[in-house]
């Protein structure tokens, strides 16, 4: 019933192991194991790119959190206009306020905190609104005006340039709607295209 | 021409009682007859910056580019630490370290982290899982099957901040030192059950050094990074011994390797420099002569006691972690969702939280997150159980590792708590460099 009284690992000088020692064995066990368990998982997936987190424009719910919970400051999410959703409309719900004083650019009038949103007429009554991505902080305001009133043509993405690709995005914990995954690196956006839901793959 | 306003204005009216319609084509696609032309999406992709355009297709290589440099790392760390015993090597690569996986690549993804992914990917068949994640998971712990924990010592940025802080080592009390080092164990356990129930990844979340690294994060983790750092410069690594996860992982591992830290190339003198400089208390004393030591019949009773208590702590502990299993559970965003949801519907309320408010408009039957949090809180309340079983066994292990009787003759490393920082190298009194200098100075 004497305790087993192995000599302690580095009592033996290395390169004295004659045979395959219990050591020796546990390693090439474990690294089996560790291959094997690896590889089954790996090829399960076929997934060779790796991948990144992007949010769901369907599900987004513009609460305004990507501006506020991602580590970047401003947000590495920007807004992103998909131009052929456009109704290109004088009173742009995405870009005017609620009860705007004049349909003009004065600052009293836009919806967007920065200014991001830039108008400029086409033809009468038609404006284009584009964005100024140096501007946008990500805070979704127009992106909520133009889906609750709007055709839905702003939308949020994480822009990859920016992200520094936590591996647990601090936006994912904190949406409310479940809208960030992790996208194939290969296809790393989820764009609204003209097609009203529908995805562009 | 004025027809989008009076529409708008019109549809105004519906909406205020339907603010949460999804969105819709509701204005037609004008025609314009100046001979504009509709551009494609702004500013994607085709007018995303050359870098962001360059970057995204390069990313599937960087990835594999970060991989071969971790593996060059752990390499150079092995070479430094045991061929050229150059305690100067170690430091010179941590400093790179702390550059290179920390300020450049920006701290993600680390193997410390990587855990969770593994953990995500084991129990959830949709989770990705990449060849890179994967090579970063395991090639620390591969190195430390055969040259112990090298990655801690030069290459993990978590460490390598620490390492290059640290000045004086204060000595943990050793008591406080093992009550302290089982906290790995439980962060470990916690942060596989987080990762593979869906609860979130914690040891990222929690992660004091990566919001050093990016210059931002929340409030609280950089007053803890500052916290660590501070107390990491009088106090070695408090992360690495006293939290990091990973460390458990490979202090088992480390075990099997037969390739260590050997303190002095020539005989031990028994100085005592090399336990005294060790700043992890990873250096081990020679046994005690036979007639210093407690009676054979004293330590075979204790471990005959903790072998009887060992089912019994099991058991215990395993239907503690059963019970704990609920309350954990409302740390997981569905489980959290359908308590607000149900709450909420039994009351007839409208939606008090953003969440609720998503849930509530996406169409998505109660019965069907009902039945996805029943399922949650499940797979938790299993898992937790099986949780308090590992943290048990893993514990009285310790209990058991300091019961055991050791015949050693000289000063070494114990390879599971040795973070391969080569301190000893210097202070060793009969390493060669050492004599040659001393020659050379007397």
């Amino acid at each position: 019933m004497n305790e087993e009284i192995k000599p302690n690992p580095g009592d033996e000088k290395p390169g004295n192991t004659s045979g395959i020692s219990r050591r020796n064995f546990l390693k090439i066990c474990g690294i089996s194991a560790m291959a094997a368990a690896g590889s089954a998982m790996v090829l399960k997936r076929k997934e060779l790119a790796g991948s990144v987190w992007q949010l769901d424009p369907e599900k987004c719910i513009q609460c305004g959190r990507c501006a506020t919970a991602c580590v970047l400051t401003p947000s590495a999410v920007k807004c992103v206009h998909c131009f052929a959703r456009c109704g290109y409309c004088d009173l742009c719900s995405g870009y005017f306020v609620q009860k705007p004083v004049a349909l003009d650019t004065g600052a009293e009038n836009q919806l967007c905190p920065t200014g991001a949103l830039k108008r400029t007429f086409i033809e009468d009554p038609y404006f284009q609104y584009t964005i100024d991505e140096k501007l946008c902080i990500g805070c979704g305001r127009c992106v909520k005006g133009c889906a609750d009133f709007g055709n839905g043509s702003l939308f949020l993405q994480i822009r990859h340039g920016r992200c520094k690709h936590c591996n647990e995005c601090a936006i994912a914990v904190a949406c409310p709607a479940d809208a960030f995954k992790r996208v194939p690196v290969t296809n790393p956006y989820l764009m609204k295209t003209d097609v009203p839901g529908g995805k562009k793959t | 021409m004025s027809m989008p306003r009076k529409v708008f204005s019109c549809l105004g009216l519906f909406f205020a009682a339907m603010p949460l319609l999804t969105a819709q084509n509701r204005f037609p696609k004008p025609d314009f007859t100046n001979g504009y032309k509709v551009p494609e999406l702004s500013p994607l992709p085709t007018a995303a910056s050359p870098l962001e355009r360059a970057m995204l297709s390069i990313a599937p290589y960087l990835q594999y580019a970060a991989l071969a440099m971790l593996l060059i790392f752990l390499i150079l760390s092995c070479y430094f630490l045991y061929r050229k015993r150059s305690r100067r090597g170690v430091l010179a690569l941590a400093l790179a370290a702390v550059a290179f996986f920390g300020f450049i690549v920006g701290g993600c993804i680390c193997p410390v982290g990587s855990i969770q992914n593994i953990a995500a990917a084991v129990f959830n068949p949709e989770f990705p899982m990449s060849p890179v994640v994967l090579g970063i998971f395991l090639l620390p712990l591969f190195f430390a099957l055969f040259a112990g924990r090298v990655f801690c010592g030069s290459v993990c940025p978590l460490g390598a901040i620490q390492e290059v802080v640290n000045f004086y080592s204060l000595k943990v009390p050793p008591l406080l030192d093992r009550i302290l080092r089982t906290i790995p164990l439980f962060y470990l356990g916690s942060g596989v059950l987080a990762a593979a129930t869906g609860i979130g990844f914690i040891i990222c979340r929690f992660d004091p050094f990566v919001g050093l690294y990016r210059m931002s994060g929340p409030f609280f983790i950089l007053t803890a990074d500052g916290g660590l750092l501070l107390l990491g410069v009088f106090v070695a690594r408090p992360y690495c011994r006293y939290l990091c996860p990973y460390g458990v992982l490979l202090g088992w591992l480390s075990k099997l390797s037969s390739r260590r830290v050997s303190i002095t190339p020539d005989e031990c003198i028994r100085c005592r420099l090399c336990e005294d400089v060790c700043p992890v208390d990873a250096i081990v004393p020679p046994s005690p002569p036979n007639e210093d030591r407690e009676p054979l019949r004293k330590s075979l009773r204790r471990i005959i006691l903790l072998l009887i208590l060992l089912p019994l702590t099991a058991a215990a502990s395993g239907v503690t972690g059963y019970f704990l299993g609920a309350p954990i559970s409302l740390l997981h965003p569905k489980v959290e969702l359908y308590r607000q949801v149900s709450t909420e519907l039994a009351a007839g309320d409208r939606p008090q939280t953003d969440a609720s408010l998503a849930f509530r408009s996406s169409g998505i039957p109660v019965a069907k997150l009902q039945q996805e949090a029943g399922g949650v809180v499940s797979n938790i309340r299993l898992g937790s159980c099986i949780l308090g079983i590992f943290l048990a066994l893993a514990v009285m292990a310790r209990l058991f590792n300091f019961s055991k009787r050791r015949e050693q003759k000289d000063y070494q490393v114990e390879n599971s708590l040795c973070v391969c920082c080569g301190r000893c190298y210097n202070v060793c009194p009969r390493d060669k460099r050492n004599r040659i200098m001393l020659k050379e100075g007397g």
